[in-house]
């Protein structure tokens, strides 16, 4: 889907900027960017319908050869729709991505060109191929300002997703399972063995809570089961729930196995952001309770300012 | 042989060009406000004339005159409300982002989902 772009506009000397957060790297980009795709671990931002920057990141186990995956890039595989050149890292690059290990390459397809760098992280174990489409005439301090901004560290443990206008920090032994952007609707799943929590977001809030409420609302968005309790409503803003799934029957636990499941979920309502959010987290009942708190916390809205266009300093 | 020769397709829109087009409504489609503000559309049902055929020797309902409805949620009433023939897409979508402080993308995309479902029902024209 399409998507705003109201991401912590910061300035930056005369351009509004934004941070983005996604696949374990941030970036701040000219606010104009907008998200065009998003991948699993791979992210393409645009401009009037045109590329600017894309990345695709992974976490590596085992060893990484950085010349290997470079001198792979350069070979065009027959049919290949992109051709990779490999190149010495810029000289006005370098301290930018001085705390990586870096390659650098130019690539072409049929349609467009530009520059890129195949960068991997030694302490987090992370790569990322990070491509920069140049059009006509490539604004080199530009480019050089994104790639300063780049990091694919997480932050005291946390990595930031940060995409339209949430803002998410996320414990780095998750991964993300599902997401789905929909006008509306979003919605993000992380799991890690056998903890898994879904991030969600509606909008607008006033419109949807003029013919429910938040009960009803979470109600009809399946996120609570068959044995959840009445809610706490700790503010007329907010909703939240706790129970466990019982086991049915002495096959049905033979089958689990394990303790219960502790399900956790708060629904509140971002007022000044006119959405609806909601974080249900879903556990082995081991009192995973301090981070479903830290989750919430740390799950936000980035009010827009105002509807129209994004403003241009 | 140039007889059978496929007629190339135009080429698609692009976004640009799709957001400045203007949804006019039908001039047949009587929107009713309901007590809680929405609108329900109500249009004429229009089916194929072999089907139309088909339904008359079968001894079906006679479909002349036949209507259907279409009930729209809020943000559906407002946008409906808002297609006059002379604001475009993106003039909805501003209007709309700005009344409900949605992304103006997001809004973007909502609205042009919900004019292709009534464009496909042929509730709307776009010029």
């Amino acid at each position: 889907m399409g998507g705003g772009s109201a991401r912590m506009p910061e300035t930056a000397g005369a351009e509004v900027e934004t941070t983005i957060g996604w696949a374990g790297v941030r970036l701040r980009v000219p606010h104009r960017w907008e998200v065009a795709w998003v991948g699993h671990d791979h992210l393409l931002l645009g401009e009037d319908g045109q590329p600017r920057v894309e990345f695709k990141s992974a976490r590596i186990t085992g060893a990484f050869r950085l010349d290997r995956h470079l001198r792979a890039l350069g070979r065009r595989p027959r049919g290949a729709a992109i051709a990779y050149q490999t190149m010495p890292v810029p000289a006005n690059w370098r301290p930018l991505v001085a705390s990586y290990r870096a390659g650098a390459f130019t690539w072409r397809s049929a349609r467009h060109a530009g520059r890129g760098l195949l960068l991997f992280c030694p302490c987090c174990q992370r790569a990322t191929l990070l491509q920069f489409y140049h059009h006509r005439d490539p604004d080199e301090r530009l480019v050089e300002r994104v790639l300063g901004s780049f990091a694919a560290h997480p932050a005291g443990g946390w990595n930031l997703v940060a995409l339209f206008d949430i803002r998410c920090e996320i414990p780095v032994r998750f991964d993300l399972g599902d997401f789905r952007f929909e006008p509306g609707s979003f919605r993000l799943t992380f799991h890690c063995r056998a903890t898994r929590f879904t991030f969600h977001r509606w909008g607008p809030a006033d419109a949807l809570l003029r013919r429910m409420d938040l009960p009803l609302l979470a109600a009809s968005a399946g996120l609570l089961g068959p044995e959840a309790p009445a809610p706490r409503r700790p503010s007329p803003e907010a909703a939240q729930w706790f129970w466990q799934d019982r086991a049915a029957g002495p096959l049905r636990a033979l089958w689990r196995r394990t303790s219960p499941t502790a399900h956790y979920l708060k629904v509140w309502r971002a007022a000044a952001a006119n959405r609806i959010l909601a974080v249900r987290l879903q556990a082995p009942a081991q009192g995973p309770e301090p981070l479903f708190e830290e989750l919430c916390q740390r799950y936000d809205v980035v009010p827009q300012t105002t509807g129209a266009s994004p403003p241009d300093a | 042989m140039t007889w059978f020769r496929k007629r190339p397709a135009p080429p698609p829109l692009t976004r640009e060009a799709a957001l400045a087009l203007k949804p006019v409504p039908h001039r047949e489609v009587r929107a009713a406000a309901q007590p809680s503000g929405d609108l329900l559309l109500v249009y004429p049902l229009r089916l194929p004339p072999w089907m139309a055929q088909l339904a008359q020797r079968l001894g079906g309902r006679q479909t002349v005159g036949a209507t259907r409805k279409l009930q729209l949620d809020e943000l559906g009433s407002r946008t409906w409300q808002l297609m006059d023939g002379y604001r475009s897409v993106r003039d909805i979508a501003q209007a709309l982002s700005t009344q409900y402080r949605l992304p103006q993308a997001e809004m973007e995309l909502a609205v042009s989902r919900f004019l292709r479902e009534l464009g496909r029902r042929g509730l709307i024209g776009l010029r």
